[in-house]
């Protein structure tokens, strides 16, 4: 008997767990089973939300320093980068001046050039020099002529072992013998303390307008001859006088010169031997 | 240095800010510096000008003995105001200067017309000297007190 209750008795239990278990996966258990569980959840949600917070309190200063120190690494590294553009950037415009002067060197192959670099300008205010880094060392010698791709510079003055002091033509002392282009002219043109070139020695009866172009002329010995100096711009005929003079619009802006040529192979003649002096 | 690569560049019509002369004039007149001194710095300044500048080296010897000779009077004699009697000697000095040096071209047979060279060389060239002058005067003047420390302190 006692047996039999035994065998109900477990039967029954069975039989509530398999109907709760078919209940609960029919979904029928859930409000209990929300009622039953969320003094739980609140508790762990207490304890889960204490917790990150005191975590936070504790990492969190080691994480702003770590962001601060990432941020200066990255801001030095900007830095670098920007300075970087920046050294790129001369170097880009640095090659193209070279490579502008290589261009001109390679249409006047019959000269030898040395490249130079514009290290500083004459203090005085009356003249128009500028000091260029090579020297006697690379083989300048004084007399030589500087030029750049676009035209005559001037021509060098004083050497020392690294560096040299060109004249340049728009200085009060530097004379040129020119010619003009389209007729054949010799004249000469002057340098000025306002940085102007005046051409001067052109004859009167010269046809000189405004746009004719100026070229060496090679007279004297001093410069090779047609090398581009610049353009007529503005022409003063006076009848009274023996020549006309105008002025130049160079070809080339001195106050921006940054590198320039040194024609290596050509030597200034000294004609001054030859010269009658005033004596005789 | 400054003055061949940055302040040659700086005009005012034809004129430009002379530094080397500045120089000479504002450690001239400070009140510690003794006639050797300022016979060794203008000594340095002849010799870099001399490097440097196609200006004839007599014309620069000649100003800038006149120079260290008229301040270092004037300092123990009748100077009451450093920087006034900066202001003063920049425009003497670079007046005289720019002329000598402006008939001298004349000499040597460089067409020029004298107002010509006033206007355009001699004045602005004035004007930026002394706009420099203050500021190369207190240069100076903290230099000085680097360089004697310890006569300040007595």
């Amino acid at each position: 008997m006692k047996k039999f209750f035994n065998s109900i008795k477990s039967f029954t239990v069975v039989l509530i767990a398999v109907g709760l278990i078919l209940l609960a996966l029919g979904g029928y258990l859930s409000p209990i089973l929300v009622t039953l569980t969320r003094p739980f959840l609140g508790a762990q949600e207490w304890i889960s939300s204490r917790y990150i917070a005191v975590s936070q309190l504790l990492n969190a200063p080691q994480d702003v320093e770590e962001l601060r120190v990432r941020n200066i690494e990255l801001e030095n590294e900007v830095s670098r980068l920007q300075s970087q553009v920046i050294v790129l950037r001369e170097q880009l415009d640095e090659s193209r001046g070279l490579e502008e002067l290589l261009g001109y060197a390679r249409r006047r192959p019959e000269f030898q050039y040395i490249a130079a670099a514009v290290i500083g300008k004459d203090p005085s205010p009356f003249l128009h020099y500028i000091i260029i880094d090579h020297g006697s060392d690379e083989g300048i010698r004084r007399g030589m002529p500087v030029v750049t791709e676009s035209g005559l510079v001037g021509r060098i003055d004083a050497v020392t072992a690294g560096a040299a002091r060109v004249q340049l033509i728009t200085d009060p002392g530097s004379i040129v013998n020119v010619k003009l282009q389209s007729q054949r002219i010799n004249a000469q043109i002057n340098g000025s303390i306002t940085g102007e070139i005046n051409l001067d020695m052109v004859p009167q009866d010269t046809n000189l307008e405004s746009g004719e172009v100026i070229l060496t002329s090679g007279l004297g010995g001093n410069y090779p001859a047609d090398i581009l100096i610049g353009q007529v711009i503005t022409v003063r005929q006076f009848e009274n006088e023996l020549f006309q003079t105008a002025t130049i619009q160079p070809i080339i802006d001195y106050s921006q010169l940054q590198a320039v040529l040194v024609i290596k192979n050509f030597r200034p003649v000294d004609i001054s031997p030859l010269l009658p002096s005033s004596g005789q | 240095m400054l003055q061949l690569g940055i302040f040659s560049y700086l005009q005012i019509l034809a004129g430009k800010i002379d530094l080397l002369l500045l120089g000479v004039i504002a450690w001239s007149l400070q009140k510690k510096t003794g006639i050797i001194d300022i016979l060794i710095y203008t000594t340095i300044t002849i010799f870099f000008l001399y490097l440097i500048s196609a200006e004839p080296i007599t014309i620069i010897i000649l100003l800038y003995i006149m120079i260290n000779f008229v301040i270092f009077w004037s300092k123990n004699n009748f100077q009451q105001l450093p920087i006034v009697s900066m202001f003063i000697f920049t425009a003497i000095f670079t007046f005289i200067h720019l002329a000598i040096f402006g008939f001298y071209l004349q000499l040597t047979g460089i067409k020029m017309i004298a107002i010509e060279i006033f206007q355009t060389v001699i004045l602005p060239s004035m004007l930026i000297n002394l706009i420099a002058a203050i500021p190369m005067y207190l240069l100076a003047n903290e230099l000085q007190h680097w360089v004697y420390p310890f006569v300040e302190e007595v």
